[in-house]
């Protein structure tokens, strides 16, 4: 047995504690054909526990303790309808939409007493985020994107007081002015990008019942926000070792060229760098419109139903998965509002499922 | 409206729950964990946590806990990060890892991996040195308790190797250029968080400072150490870091004494011992002074078919598919033009295949192979069909455990030499010479002659872009670059002489795309520093960003 001391620990940590306060309205109009809920909440932590990074030259990359008080604010509305309801026409469609909003109400002094806020990693997508009191969570640092140069590389901005100053790294905090465009990505400043966190999400649905047939349809979506597309980043990288290639997107073959010089993607070119390193080009709508699940179904007239010897006897097509929208084909923003890794998915893509059947009622 | 709004039903008026406190339980000490005092009061840890100093220098994944990364197998593995950098040692094939620091400089910026894990590594290790000295009882160099001097004296000791090593990385300048350049990050057993928040890097005169100190006190308590066997440092290595030390801070009369002390109870290699094809460097004898060594039960040869392991990456021999250098098409050759310079009567040119038989059929290479192994299909394979590169250079200096090619993965369970008394009888002939130059001569003409019987002294002057440096000076980091090829050196010297490198030549075994030559030390020799120091660090002066060569340069005329 080898010991090694693993971590830090803190002597001063303290429970993290979490104030609610919820509001509701619930409410029926035109005898509860129109009905719905409303719903608003403000969710305060104090003591946030969480990960405070130290200098790695400590032998250790920081320790768990109390960072100070964030907030979660958000409101949630649900309308349910039913816009005919006759004997034999039904029609109802349901919807909602919830909107949160995050905010750092207070830091911990030493978070803020080097750069006014502090950064750190996500180590699964390689997004920096930003913390400062009074912003938001979730703010992602990266560096921006300003399109390419006359040869048709890959341009990044540059905050000169940041460059220049030997005792800031390029990402100690977070850059305010757009000094110059470097090709040198190395030397990129890292600006704060705002909440990644959609501003709201939510989902449809609606049912038709008419004359013995039956339309049931759901969707989900997700409006605003923002997810860093690895993926994307992948399939558009140019070849920069001599190993075999990889899989790429089709859009390479818009990249700037002599004769494509209005082009805002970078030149595919052999051994260059930067074409694809790390930066707002790849932070994307993290917008979507989900086709979830729909059914058509028929349920036979009693009378015909009878000469089955059932009771009643409906035939039905239903499917799952059925169509998604986002910024970019392939791209599925639903696991994760930080990105995607580098194969472009979190997890599998839900299986499409499309199913009919018979169901007898004796 | 007044109708709509009369019908509203209020049918639930709100749920308010103000202020209902749910308090979560926050985890003590992380997952069963113990404090430093708990540990230090349990029977016989502080051995426990002395024997991992080295026991933790290799095999243990340390920089990311999982077998992700081939090259995260310890303390060897920064031989190869550093020294492909310059010219000496040359990755080669289509899938060697080592790449990124021989050519991807984009890579070996503040934001990524690979300039993470040497700090990670580094700076952890140094932690666990700072962990014996507090339990010893030796904080700010008090005295240790009599039975924790050994453990104090050995954590003193590798800090010091450690720390020299980090100034040789992440100098901004050598010594010999600019006494007070920024070196690294003093973290020593007093250090607080706090004071982390904000520190400048120590300059070279403070590091040699701490650096000597930390030796002085290693070789008084190491004094009377008498050790179990060469994985461990005793007195006479700690006389070696000294030597090391005072070489790099060029006081060479420091450096001439502590090199001869530490040579005392070793003998150089023998021709025999040199081309083993058994032992060649894999297990210690007398002229290995340090070393480490990867054993069964390490997770580097467990896990991912052992494929993350020195033997993976440096032995061509074994006979089971597995490991980069030998089927996976990343070997690392020797330099073209080092390997000719070599004479044919020097036996060390014997390490490396002869680039002529590039030249050869395919089975009449397979038979001038069997001179230097014992697999010569095997080296022909490793080179030819998995590296799609060629047999010029290809390394057989390291050698799978004896009698282990074939076995799974004992053939990678290997030492790996940290010093040598031929680096000390070099160090001593470099320092000597540069008091009275007829003296070093003739150290530097006596060792050399164990190698090549016919050794003229004054064959190897290549200057490498600064001529300042002696030719004296020259033909010694000659002798060290072929007697130390692999070991981890190249770089250092490189640095410390202020040379430059040279990788464009005719008939150079350089890629291309990465046949740079330089005038002077290159940029990324000057290691980047990660982000996870800097951004948290608001006193660290940061070095430039390493910047790679846009084209290839003009062929250089030796």
């Amino acid at each position: 047995m080898l010991p090694t001391f693993s971590s830090i620990g803190n002597e001063n940590i303290t429970w993290e504690t979490t104030s609610n306060f919820n509001a509701g309205i619930e409410f029926g109009l035109f005898g509860n054909r129109l009905n719905g809920e409303f719903n608003y909440y403000n969710k305060k932590t104090t003591d946030l526990l969480f990960w405070l990074s130290i200098p790695e030259s400590y032998g250790a990359r920081g320790y768990y303790g109390n960072v100070g008080d964030i907030r979660n604010r958000g409101l949630e509305l649900m309308l349910n309808a039913d816009i005919i309801r006759t004997k034999d026409i039904r029609w109802n469609v349901t919807g909602n939409i919830s909107h949160n909003a995050t905010k750092i109400l207070k830091l911990d002094p030493s978070k803020t007493m080097n750069y006014g806020g502090f950064s750190e990693s996500n180590k699964t997508v390689n997004v920096q985020m930003w913390y400062q009191e009074g912003g938001p969570l979730y703010n992602a640092m990266l560096p921006e994107y300003a399109g390419v140069n006359e040869s048709g590389e890959a341009l990044y901005w540059v905050d000169q007081a940041i460059k220049d100053d030997p005792k800031l790294s390029n990402s100690s905090k977070p850059g305010t002015q757009h000094s110059y465009t470097t090709t040198d990505w190395n030397s990129a400043s890292y600006y704060a990008q705002g909440s990644l966190l959609p501003k709201a999400n939510g989902g449809f649905s609606t049912s038709l019942e008419i004359y013995g047939f039956d339309v049931n349809a759901a969707f989900d979506y997700q409006l605003g926000g923002k997810v860093y597309d690895n993926g994307y980043a992948r399939l558009m990288t140019n070849v920069d070792t001599k190993g075999t290639g990889y899989t790429y997107s089709k859009d390479i073959l818009n990249s700037w060229s002599p004769n494509n010089t209005s082009s805002n993607i970078p030149r595919f070119q052999y051994m260059d760098q930067y074409t694809t390193a790390r930066s707002t080009r790849f932070l994307t709508s993290a917008r979507y419109l989900n086709f979830q699940s729909c059914s058509v179904g028929y349920t036979l007239p009693i009378s015909m139903s009878k000469k089955f010897m059932a009771s009643r006897l409906r035939i039905y097509v239903q499917g799952q998965n059925l169509l998604f929208w986002s910024a970019r084909k392939g791209l599925d923003p639903r696991y994760t509002f930080a990105g995607t890794n580098t194969t472009g998915i979190n997890s599998y893509a839900p299986v499409r499922t499309i199913m009919g059947g018979v169901q007898v009622t004796f | 409206m007044k109708r709509i709004y009369s019908k509203i039903i209020l049918a639930a008026l709100g749920v308010f729950s103000l202020n209902s406190c749910i308090e979560e339980v926050v985890p003590q000490g992380g997952s069963g964990g113990v404090t430093l005092d708990q540990a230090a009061n349990a029977p016989g840890s502080f051995q426990k946590f002395v024997d991992n100093l080295t026991g933790n220098l290799c095999g243990k994944f340390t920089y990311s806990g999982s077998d992700h990364d081939v090259y995260d197998f310890g303390y060897p593995s920064f031989f190869l990060t550093r020294d492909v950098e310059g010219q000496d040692i040359v990755p080669v094939g289509t899938n060697n890892w080592y790449n990124t620091w021989y050519q991807d400089m984009a890579h070996l910026g503040p934001g990524w991996a690979r300039t993470q894990v040497p700090w990670t590594y580094y700076y952890g290790w140094i932690k666990d040195c700072n962990t014996v000295i507090k339990m010893a009882g030796a904080t700010d160099y008090a005295d240790p308790a009599p039975d924790k001097r050994h453990g104090a004296g050995e954590a003193y000791a590798l800090r010091a190797m450690y720390y020299l090593d980090l100034c040789r990385m992440y100098a901004s300048k050598p010594y010999a250029v600019d006494s007070a350049a920024l070196t690294t990050i003093k973290a020593d057993e007093t250090r607080t968080i706090e004071a982390s928040l904000s520190q400048e890097r120590m300059k070279w005169n403070e590091a040699f400072a701490f650096i000597l100190k930390d030796l002085d006190r290693a070789e008084l308590l190491l004094s009377d150490y008498s050790r179990a066997d060469v994985y461990t440092p005793n007195l006479s290595v700690v006389y070696g870091f000294k030597a090391r030390t005072y070489l790099e801070k060029q006081d060479w009369a420091n450096a001439e004494k502590y090199a001869k002390m530490a040579q005392q109870g070793y003998t150089p290699l023998t021709e025999e011992q040199y081309l083993s094809h058994d032992n060649g460097f894999n297990s210690p004898n007398e002229a290995w002074m340090f070393a480490v060594r990867f054993k069964g039960t390490d997770p580097n040869i467990l896990e991912n078919d052992g494929d993350s392991s020195w033997g993976s990456v440096m032995l061509l021999e074994n006979g089971f598919d597995g490991g980069y250098a030998a089927n996976y098409g990343g070997p690392n050759v020797i330099d073209r033009h080092l390997f000719e310079t070599i004479p044919s009567t020097d036996y060390r040119k014997k390490c490396w295949v002869d680039f002529k038989l590039d030249n050869l059929s395919k089975a009449a290479a397979i038979d001038s192979l069997k001179q230097y192994s014992d697999y010569p299909d095997r080296v022909y394979a490793s080179g030819v069909s998995n590296a799609s590169y060629g047999l010029g250079g290809l390394s057989l200096k390291f050698r799978n455990a004896a009698g282990k090619a074939d076995v799974k993965y004992d053939a990678w369970c290997v030492s790996v030499p940290l010093m040598r008394v031929e680096e000390m009888k070099l160090i001593e002939a470099e320092a000597a010479g540069m008091q009275n130059l007829e003296r070093g001569k003739q150290l530097l003409t006596d060792f050399a002659r164990l190698r090549d019987p016919q050794y003229v002294y004054g064959q190897h002057t290549d200057a490498y872009g600064n001529t300042k440096t002696s030719p004296f000076q020259n033909e010694v980091w000659w002798q060290r670059r072929v007697e130390l090829w692999g070991e981890g050196f190249a770089t250092f010297d490189i640095k410390r002489l202020n040379k430059g490198i040279i990788r464009s030549y005719a008939n150079t075994n350089h890629h291309e795309g990465a046949r740079w030559n330089t005038s002077e030390v290159p940029n990324w020799m000057v290691w980047c520093f990660v982000g996870t120091e800097t951004n948290y660090n608001s006193g660290i002066t940061s070095n430039p960003d390493p910047q790679k060569p846009n084209a290839d340069s003009d062929e250089y005329k030796w």
